[in-house]
């Protein structure tokens, strides 16, 4: 099969990058850091913090255990800064037996030591990321309620795309209203003790096991929500926190209202074209709903071809595109396999980004981040080389003169 | 349909549709939409270069812009002098870096008003350069006129509701006919007559259009018809050679009249797709075509298999789509027959309800009498009438009266105005009605609707284009929007409305 998603150390390795003071140490043989790093280096080409025990031919016969002791006493020296090492055993480690739990246990240091058994043959990349956030539970502490409402944003990953940029759009819309305790694309190990702070914990697709435990051990609800493409996708964002936490948010709803319709005032007539055209739509569980949502309700798009990336095989989807006929393909930099074999503009606004660089405040996210999308989605269309020889040209030599 | 949604979505976003609202393209816009399909030749436009620049984009050719057009570049002294010298240095030059098989001269207004003579120059260098050399004259100055669209709309009130019309409007000065004229005039040659051979025109055949006519010469092939060449979507000899073909199948009938004055070529004009829309009217295209070449019997036998093929499917999706009412919103009057007999008859699409959108000033600006305009009131009810339509009728409905419309039925047939959107019921996007000419394709189409009627889910029901009140005659332009409805108001007054 040609998988559509990695395996549970790749899960896994996603959700740790967000802890800033956090080193992740891969046991497991070097293609594994390597593939890792790379899906994430062109974004955040900095402040690596991984690395591996590189597993080798002697390790599998006489076992891996020495690696991580080595490994671990050199972190000590090398991230005097880290509070915490999440050490992600991989295949080989597993296969062999390696008792990582047994090193771990007579090591002497300060930083935090959880160890995570993410063999990629046993276990997939959805319960990678998802062991992963329940991990995190590790670090929560009691504390006491904020007095002003306040949010944790659960299932976002530091290498998503656009994620640091639209994190800073939410907390501009949520300015001076609601406080922002923790985001797991983007935080510390101490702001993952102060979750249980919160008001309320927002999950985006994944994460749901660290919610339930800071609802069940500390009180705080969550709620699942989409992520919030679009104009109405950040009106039924504010809505819902309205409900949830009782707070007003008519001022900010009526100006993304107004700044909205300036977005259409220049995008309507490209729209109008575009109304009702089949797409496909490929994405993770944190961005699809969010995105199916943005795409039919508000571009009036139809989509044909839906997979969540999580899993599934290239060679399905590639059945479904062939059968269904999209006229765009909405995903990530891995769907260039299908824009070029089908020849269609890719909108990319999903993880992994591989060929797309953001430098600037650019986000998919609120009223400017509307705009964005639906440039990329015109922008799709009308610079995609089409018939450029001709509207009939595949016709000329098709005579038959005797 | 897939090759329908691509053509849409990477031609029909271009904005040039937008831009027409705001007055019509020069002729030389259609000009290059023939010279473009034509295979390997280069332009030269005989005019200032602002011309050749503007003109690149192509209203017609929306896909790409038009790169290789070169200009001759007037200035002050060639207004006066004219520009000879600057146009055989340019041909000269031309030949040698681009090599192509023909080189087009186009006239502009300005070489139109000093009235150079092109065709003396071409004929005084065509031995020195190796590519043949067409002059396209100028039928008109600077753009069609209008009349030909209220000739063409007053035959077709005329015509009765199953009589298929080939008008007397053969826009004259329209550039596309003009290119068309001089390869016939210039390019094509005598030759000798093949027996049941066709040139089939590769022009306006909507989206999907080169699958429409591959398919169309796949079907002809199987009557042992054969497509002898697409005009103009030819290389240079297959120009040369078309008067070999006993018949052409075209879109523009002037052309197609200078041929037959020519070169004795009949031709079958399709002056309008519909009236060949849905199996009859398939049937009936192919038959004409048989009459013409006096093979009707050994086509309709293969009309008949073909039919066949297809015939338990087309019942089965008929039988699918009876089950449901389907409110039809239209503009215009002169298309709401067609529409009707598309959906209700060929598609066997129960039309309960219809709203007709009226545009106020269409009269006016088409120049229509009221004659005319009772005529094709009528029209549409005796239409209704033979086709078995029994469907309540509002005109210009108030929101209310769409909304109790919309009420009534299952589906909405209609355009892309979001105002139908927020109707409640599931929309039916008004293109399925694209006339095809094979049964293949005339089934793909009911596929495409079946599937989109199980769906049944109503979407976009926060559309963005929502957002905005636009101008109920000029959608998407906003209500607000002053200046951009002055200049509408102004094309109208100053071309639209000008009565000779």
């Amino acid at each position: 099969m040609k998988p559509m998603s990695g395996c549970a150390l790749y899960g896994a390795n996603k959700v740790f990058l967000g802890i800033q003071d956090a080193v992740i140490l891969q046991h497991s043989v070097i293609g594994c850091n390597w593939g890792t790093m790379a899906l994430h280096h062109l974004q955040k080409p900095y402040n690596i913090r991984q690395a591996s025990t590189v597993v080798y031919e002697e390790n599998v016969i006489g076992g891996g255990d020495g690696l991580v002791t080595k490994a671990l006493k050199n972190i000590e020296e090398l991230y005097p800064q880290a509070r915490a090492v999440f050490i992600l055993s991989g295949c080989v480690p597993n296969m062999i037996g390696d008792d990582v739990e047994g090193v771990l246990s007579g090591v002497e240091t300060k930083k935090t030591l959880l160890h995570v058994a993410v063999p990629g043959y046993a276990r997939t990349f959805d319960q990678g990321v998802e062991q992963a956030f329940t991990t995190l539970g590790h670090f929560l502490r009691p504390g006491k309620r904020t007095k002003e409402p306040s949010i944790n944003i659960i299932g976002l990953c530091s290498d998503d795309p656009y994620v640091d940029n639209d994190l800073r759009v939410l907390q501009e819309l949520l300015w001076n209203q609601v406080r922002l305790i923790c985001s797991t694309s983007r935080c510390t190990t101490e702001e993952i003790s102060a979750m249980p702070q919160a008001s309320l914990s927002i999950i985006f697709g994944y994460g749901e096991g660290l919610a339930q435990q800071l609802e069940q051990d500390y009180g705080v609800p969550y709620a699942k929500l989409d992520y919030p493409y679009g104009i109405q996708g950040t009106l039924s964002f504010l809505e819902r926190l309205e409900e949830l936490l009782d707070v007003d948010f008519s001022a900010k709803k009526q100006r993304v209202e107004e700044e909205g319709q300036q977005i259409v005032r220049k995008a309507a007539g490209f729209l109008t074209s575009l109304y009702y055209m089949p797409v496909a739509l490929i994405g993770d569980k944190a961005h699809f709903g969010g995105m199916e949502r943005f795409l039919e309700d508000e571009v009036g798009l139809n989509i044909v071809v839906s997979a969540l990336n999580n899993e599934g095989d290239l060679d399905q989807v590639e059945a479904a595109i062939k059968k269904n006929g999209p006229t765009l393909i909405f995903g990530s930099s891995y769907d260039q396999y299908f824009a070029e074999k089908f020849q269609l503009p890719l909108i990319r606004y999903n993880y992994p980004f591989l060929d797309e660089l953001c430098l600037t405040r650019d986000s998919l996210l609120g009223v400017e981040g509307t705009g964005r999308l639906l440039e990329k989605i015109i922008n799709g269309a009308l610079q995609l080389p089409y018939k450029r020889e001709g509207n009939y040209a595949s016709l000329r030599g098709c005579g038959d003169p005797r | 349909m897939q090759d329908y949604y691509r053509d849409q979505t990477y031609m029909g976003v271009h904005p040039s549709a937008m831009v027409h609202r705001f007055g019509v393209n020069g002729k030389l816009a259609g000009n290059l939409a023939a010279i473009q399909e034509v295979a390997n030749t280069a332009t030269i436009m005989y005019g200032p270069k602002g011309c050749a620049y503007g003109y690149r984009t192509s209203a017609r050719s929306r896909n790409t812009p038009f790169y290789d057009i070169v200009s001759v570049n007037f200035q002050d002294q060639d207004v006066i002098f004219g520009a000879e010298a600057k146009l055989r240095k340019t041909l000269l030059e031309v030949d040698k870096r681009q090599k192509p098989e023909l080189i087009f001269i186009l006239p502009t207004v300005v070489s139109d008003i000093i009235n150079d003579d092109l065709e003396g120059i071409a004929l005084d260098i065509q031995s020195q350069v190796q590519a043949k050399i067409v002059v396209v004259k100028s039928q008109v100055f600077s753009h069609m006129d209008k009349a030909n669209r209220a000739k063409f709309l007053k035959e077709k009130a005329q015509q009765g509701v199953n009589t298929r019309c080939s008008p007397n409007a053969i826009y004259p000065g329209c550039g596309y006919v003009e290119v068309m004229d001089a390869l016939v005039n210039k390019v094509m040659e005598p030759q000798q007559v093949q027996p049941l051979t066709i040139n089939v025109e590769s022009f306006i055949w909507g989206y999907m259009a080169d699958v429409k006519l591959r398919r169309v010469k796949e079907l002809l092939e199987k009557m042992s018809l054969r497509v002898n060449t697409f005009l103009p979507a030819a290389t240079l000899e297959q120009i040369r050679t078309a008067p070999r073909a006993q018949l052409n199948i075209v879109r523009r009938k002037k052309w197609a009249l200078t041929m037959e004055e020519r070169f004795g070529t009949d031709f079958l004009h399709v002056a309008n797709m519909y009236e060949w829309h849905g199996l009859q009217g398939i049937r009936d295209f192919y038959l004409e075509i048989g009459k013409k070449l006096d093979i009707a019997s050994q086509v309709e036998q293969v009309l008949d298999l073909e039919e066949a093929r297809i015939s338990r499917r087309y019942q089965e999706l008929r039988a699918e789509f009876s089950r449901y009412k389907f409110c039809l919103i239209a503009g215009g009057l002169d298309g709401l027959p067609e529409y009707l007999k598309a959906y209700h008859q060929d598609y066997g699409m129960p039309i309960t309800q219809v709203c007709l959108i009226l545009n106020p000033r269409f009269q006016a600006e088409t120049g229509l009498d009221a004659k005319t305009m009772e005529l094709m009131e009528q029209k549409i009810y005796q239409c209704m009438e033979q086709i078995g339509c029994q469907a309540e009728v509002r005109i210009n409905p108030t929101q209310e009266e769409l909304q109790q419309a919309a009420e009534l039925s299952d589906f909405i047939i209609c355009g892309s105005n979001p105002r139908y959107n927020g109707l409640g019921k599931p929309i039916i996007p008004s293109f399925i009605d694209t006339p095809v000419f094979d049964f293949t394709s005339l089934l793909e189409l009911m596929e495409d609707t079946a599937t989109k009627i199980r769906m049944g889910r109503v979407i976009g029901s926060h559309l963005l284009l929502k957002r905005l009140e636009y101008d109920p005659l000029y959608y998407p332009t906003e209500d607000s929007d002053e200046n951009t409805r002055a200049s509408r108001e102004m094309y109208s007054r100053m071309w639209r409305l000008r009565r000779k």
